[in-house]
């Protein structure tokens, strides 16, 4: 809305979960620009999902804050969509159901051409009547998305959206995700622990580190095409980032 | 399951007379119990010491319920019974939902009830009779209390089971996408444990259609369980076995009814 905020601002976020002592984030800072598409990458249990369910207003920080076009989260909105690492389906619903759900929820009515629509979009045209439990591993995360989608979203945070699914099915995924999302103009963070998410999707990168979570790295990515040498060179940077730290190489 | 899965695999047969079977096999034991009814009635109309019970055997029993039904008494004793039950079980539904709700969600709760829910679980709901006609001032109030202490078992336990089924990133999802407390009631937690609380209400029909007929035997003059009380006192044994039978028919019906009901909402994967 405003020119004059980032899209998304996270301030100065640490959080730890209630009754437990080990802080989770530390002073995490970072601006995402409208329609910019950043990727969060850092090993697992870094914080990486407790940091998108704070953006997403799931989780609230327990320091710092997050603000979307300027005014500060404090609960979820349709308009900040986060899509879990499993599908989430609602599996009594059939797979128009579970799209014309989210649309049920924010008072959309007549559906039917929408959630077509959205099912063309993402590549499951004539699954309407099918049950999601029956379904591919890809084809029910192609459901989640159009789910999401479906609310109109101008962010999409995704949580490691293609890490459930065999190599061949992910970088198929991946790719047709990336032309949606290119296509949509969308503000997109993605967070993953897989390089090639990163490089494929999007333009920056933030690496972050464990115990506590902290952002080490924040690094502009080149489009490139994989198997060139540009692509490469940036893989292994970002291969490099996620190293652990020295000090912690050395006691370990 | 596995035991199911092997022996139906082991019995194999023809197409045509599987069919036949699955519809024959059932039917075959319908006409057991039939033919030992009759059998029963037979040795009893054939004993000079028992003839007096004759009416108890098929035909005398059927002719009579034909009379029933024509005339309208089988209507009369059903009405004030299905009342009855639908106000117990209604009332064993209101307060056992909420309550399987709490069991399901909060441990604290669950730790805090288990003992004395068990406790009470296993007194016979008759068992509370005296109690019951002494607290309520009406005979109905009694019975509909006894159906409800009866039926409210299965359906605290099958709620609290069903919620177990809730996957809790279903609500971050639905928050997510905008659903507000009320969607979130309708659309995730009605439909995900539906078929778990129907299980519960079908089993609580079981045990409360068990307990009306003792429980009719109290203080009213309408009903099954009078009706049967009140054939008894006349000698009608005629009319007695026909109400026998019009309870289990109506039983039988009610049961079907729920597990038609319980197949239309069932998401989880038969295999
Ligand atoms: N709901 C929760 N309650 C308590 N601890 C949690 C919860 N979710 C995550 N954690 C802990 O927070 C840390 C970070 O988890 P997470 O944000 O899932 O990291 P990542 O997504 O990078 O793997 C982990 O140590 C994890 O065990
Ligand atoms: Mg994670």
């Amino acid at each position: 809305m405003s020119d004059f905020h980032a899209h998304i601002a996270v301030r100065a976020l640490s959080h730890r979960y209630g009754g437990r002592s080990d802080i989770v984030l530390d002073r995490v800072s970072f601006e995402v620009q409208r329609g910019e598409r950043l990727a969060v990458i850092g090993r697992s249990g870094c914080g990486k999902s407790t940091l998108l369910q704070i953006i997403a207003g799931l989780v609230h920080p327990a320091t710092g804050e997050v603000t979307i076009n300027g005014r500060t989260v404090t609960a979820p909105s349709p308009r900040c969509n986060l899509m879990f690492q499993r599908s989430l389906l609602f599996p009594w619903l059939d797979v128009a159901g579970n799209v014309a759900l989210a649309l049920r929820f924010v008072g959309q009515r007549n559906a039917q051409a929408r959630v077509a629509h959205l099912l063309q979009f993402v590549g499951l045209r004539g699954y309407e009547r099918a049950s999601v439990t029956e379904l591919s591993g890809g084809q029910q995360q192609r459901v989640a998305l159009a789910r999401s989608l479906a609310v109109n979203p101008e962010i999409l945070l995704l949580d490691e959206p293609f890490s459930a699914l065999d190599p061949v099915t992910r970088a198929e995924l991946r790719q047709e995700v990336g032309a949606i999302i290119e296509s949509l103009k969308i503000t997109l963070i993605l967070v993953t622990h897989d390089v090639d998410d990163a490089l494929q999707l999007a333009r920056r990168s933030i690496v972050m580190a464990s115990h506590p979570g902290h952002v080490v790295a924040d690094v502009a990515l080149q489009s490139a095409a994989q198997g060139s040498a540009l692509y490469a060179d940036q893989r292994a940077l970002l291969l490099a980032s996620l190293e652990p730290e020295p000090a912690l190489a050395l006691s370990a | 399951m596995s035991l199911i899965l092997a022996s139906s695999q082991s019995i194999k047969l023809p197409r045509d007379l599987a069919w036949g079977a699955r519809l024959g096999v059932p039917l075959l034991g319908l006409l057991l119990l039939f033919a030992v009814w009759a059998a029963g009635g037979w040795l009893i109309a054939h004993n000079p010491t028992t003839v007096a019970f004759a009416g108890f055997a098929p035909l005398p029993t059927l002719r009579r319920l034909g009379v029933m039904l024509a005339n309208g008494a089988v209507v009369r004793a059903v009405v004030p019974s299905a009342v009855r039950i639908g106000a117990g079980l209604a009332a064993a539904i209101v307060v056992g939902i909420p309550i399987g709700i709490l069991i399901g969600q909060s441990r604290f709760f669950r730790e805090l009830t288990h003992l004395p829910f068990q406790l009470l679980r296993m007194v016979s709901p008759l068992a509370w009779m005296p109690i019951a006609i002494l607290t309520f001032p009406t005979w109905d109030g009694a019975i509909i209390f006894l159906i409800a202490a009866a039926a409210i078992w299965p359906i605290i336990f099958a709620t609290a089971n069903g919620l177990k089924k809730l996957d809790p990133d279903w609500f971050k999802v639905a928050r997510n996408l905008g659903a507000g407390f009320w969607h979130v009631l309708a659309a995730v937690i009605v439909p995900a444990t539906a078929q778990d609380i129907l299980t519960g209400i079908r089993l609580a029909l079981g045990v409360a259609w068990i307990v009306l007929v003792p429980a009719e035997y109290l203080g009213v003059t309408s009903g099954l369980g009078y009706a049967i009380n009140d054939a008894r006192d006349t000698l009608e044994y005629d009319r007695l076995a026909a109400f026998v039978l019009v309870i289990g028919v109506i039983g039988f019906l009610l049961d079907g009814l729920l597990v038609l009901l319980i197949k239309r909402v069932s998401w989880a994967r038969h295999d």
